[in-house]
């Protein structure tokens, strides 16, 4: 024990240093760990969280019992899924052609396509609306012009995964696209060297030398991308849809549910049951992808 | 442009002959050509939903509800503008609080990663690795959503307050791990030696360590905040003006001190094949990897991540530690 506290008073100014930090963690992470509680209980605001009455699992058998439980997994979890393989598959693309080209050019394209990663959900529900509104929507207008019958696009949900995939691109594929890039620029320039000597051209380059390259980032970023297969992206489940009932079946996520719930009904207790299986089943999953990535090749793993 | 030309020149000198110069050029340019269209298109979906709404934006109210929306309307008006700008107070308002919150924030928030990310970088630290699990978990698991907002309301008080902007996004863990994997390459002599010359960790921390990761924390910082993304950016293209001109100085070609600015193509035929940093600004319009050194354009995470200091700036460092000699806190800003 003396000699703990010896070596702890050894190793005492850096402890001090990431005190503030350690802190921090503590209090905007960890204490809403242990109100994890919350989700066994029947939550008041009068008795806080300490003093609400144990019911058991009963906010989670009110999730799962209702109709909509099946549907915002499933929607949660193929829409995180096509995300992740369109959104992986064409910043990887783009990031290779960066490469390919140099100047000026390469510049301006980043530039732009970097822009609507500065937009809000907000201001992106807006642009999307300019192009979907019934009456005055662009859509509808190119529709007509073209002589096709309109769509009332927010009334019908057959449409939307069409609509969301290519949305969550548009604002997305800037800012990984630059990730990769900026990782292939990591990449020893040796190598290329070496297999320009040997004749190899650019696109044998590409597919020999860059993407093996980039693959330790690429699945790191999918294994911790797998972490939030169950949470829905709310910005753009609840703004891009403009929060309309009729589309529910085809764009509503579990976050979405869950801020409808915790407003209309107000009820902590179901809401943070929601939560606490958000997280567990994401750690199991963060956990599962590594462990597999790790049995093929442990270079890829995250830990 | 003339560094542009002058460094392509004596690029393709030195490049190597492959076997069919002629043909090979030809499907060079083909394939060129294509990658432009493909970007060109990418930048056509990219920009036409911003015009669409931008053209909106101008078009007079009552040709909006006549015509809808359209990229070209009949008729311009900037009704919509003077109604925002009739009671600025709002408007200005609102860009007071955003930019101060996201000073404030981005500080802060700075300080926390960088303090706890160099505790946890340094190997000989006794607690190195339960901190680096204690920070790691909470990006695997979290109390969610409202258990925070309960303790956000009910216990902190800060509903309503500006700290509820600011306190949820402080400290990333994910920036944390980036911080680390940079300090991770600066070399322990450093910190040993100041510690030999009599320096605490406080000062080794502040005089040595904030310093020498400027170009990590501008790459975070930029992350907590894009609003402060102009500034931040024009500090490192200063910083990396300052980098070259020390790196040339302590260069073997110090001759070239006198050509002005960093010019990759003759850093490059002096053996230098990184920039000082490991990631600057692309000052030059040009970041590209086989034409010069290694400026990316906008700092990122695998960067960093990767390179950290890189292999030169390693050794200059580790010469400074093993001649016993620490640079004053002025030399090592200059170096950075």
């Amino acid at each position: 024990m003396k000699q703990e506290w010896k070596l702890f008073r050894k190793n005492g100014a850096l402890f001090t240093l990431s005190l503030p930090g350690i802190l921090y963690l503590f209090v905007i992470a960890y204490l809403p760990m242990a109100g994890i509680i919350v989700a066994f209980k029947d939550y008041r605001y009068d008795l806080g969280i300490f003093g609400s009455r144990w019911i058991g699992f009963k906010n989670f058998e009110f999730l799962f019992v209702s109709e909509s439980a099946f549907v915002i997994t499933r929607n949660t979890v193929l829409y995180n899924l096509g995300y992740m393989l369109i959104g992986t598959a064409a910043s990887l693309a783009v990031a290779l052609l960066l490469n390919e080209i140099a100047g000026r050019l390469s510049r301006f394209y980043q530039t732009v396509m970097f822009l609507p990663h500065f937009l809000s959900w907000v201001v992106v529900g807006y642009i999307a609306y300019a192009f979907l509104d019934a009456q005055s929507g662009f859509a509808n207008q190119a529709l007509q012009a073209l002589g096709l019958p309109p769509v009332d696009w927010y009334f019908d949900s057959r449409y939307w995964p069409y609509i969301l995939n290519p949305v969550h691109l548009w604002k997305s594929i800037g800012f990984s696209a630059l990730v990769y890039y900026a990782g292939i620029l990591g990449i020893d320039p040796d190598y290329y060297e070496a297999a320009r000597i040997d004749g190899a051209n650019r696109l044998q380059m590409a597919l020999r030398i860059t993407l093996p390259m980039l693959l330790p980032l690429v699945s790191i970023l999918l294994i911790v991308s797998t972490g939030h297969m169950f949470r829905g992206d709310f910005g753009l489940h609840y703004f891009i849809p403009n929060n309309s009932g009729l589309l529910y079946g085809a764009t509503d996520v579990i976050d979405t549910y869950v801020y409808r719930a915790l407003r209309v009904i107000g009820d902590f207790g179901m809401s943070s049951a929601v939560g606490l299986y958000q997280s567990i089943v994401g750690l199991g999953l963060v956990l599962a992808a590594n462990y597999t990535v790790r049995k093929l090749n442990p270079d890829n793993s995250l830990w | 442009m003339a560094h542009n030309s002058v460094r392509n020149s004596i690029l393709d000198s030195v490049r190597i002959p492959t076997h069919n110069p002629v043909r090979n050029r030809t499907s060079h340019r083909a394939a060129n050509i294509v990658i432009h269209l493909f970007f060109l298109l990418l930048t056509l979906f990219i920009v036409l939903p911003m015009l669409l709404i931008a053209a909106v934006s101008l078009t007079e109210e009552k040709l909006l509800a006549r015509n809808g929306y359209r990229f070209w309307p009949e008729s311009f008006s900037l009704d919509a503008y003077r109604y925002i700008f009739e009671a600025p107070a709002i408007v200005l308002r609102a860009y007071g609080v955003t930019t101060g919150v996201t000073i404030a924030g981005t500080l802060l928030g700075l300080l926390f990663i960088s303090t706890i990310g160099y505790a946890i970088s340094r190997r000989d630290y006794r607690y190195s690795r339960i901190t680096t699990f204690y920070v790691f978990f909470t990006m695997l698991f979290s109390g969610g959503l409202v258990p925070f907002y309960i303790l956000m309301t009910q216990y902190l008080h800060v509903q309503d307050t500006l700290l509820a902007l600011i306190l949820p996004g402080l400290l990333s863990p994910f920036y944390v791990m980036i911080m680390k994997g940079f300090l991770d390459k600066i070399p322990p002599e450093m910190a040993e030696s100041a510690k030999i010359d009599g320096a605490g960790e406080w000062t080794i921390y502040s005089r040595i360590i904030l310093p020498l990761s400027a170009p990590a924390l501008a790459t975070i910082g930029l992350f907590v905040s894009f609003i402060l993304e102009r500034l931040v950016q024009r500090a490192a293209v200063h910083r990396q003006r300052q980098a070259d001109s020390a790196a040339t100085a302590a260069g073997p070609n110090s001759q070239h001190d006198r050509l002005p600015g960093p010019e990759p193509a003759i850093r490059r035929s002096a053996g230098h094949r990184r920039s000082a940093i490991p990631f600057a600004i692309d000052t030059h319009g040009d970041g590209h990897r086989r034409h010069g050194a290694d400026h990316v354009h906008l700092p990122s995470v695998p960067t960093v991540l990767r390179q950290g200091i890189d292999g030169r700036s390693h050794q200059r460092l580790r010469g400074f530690a093993q001649a016993g000699q620490i640079p004053s806190p002025d030399r090592t800003l200059n170096i950075i």
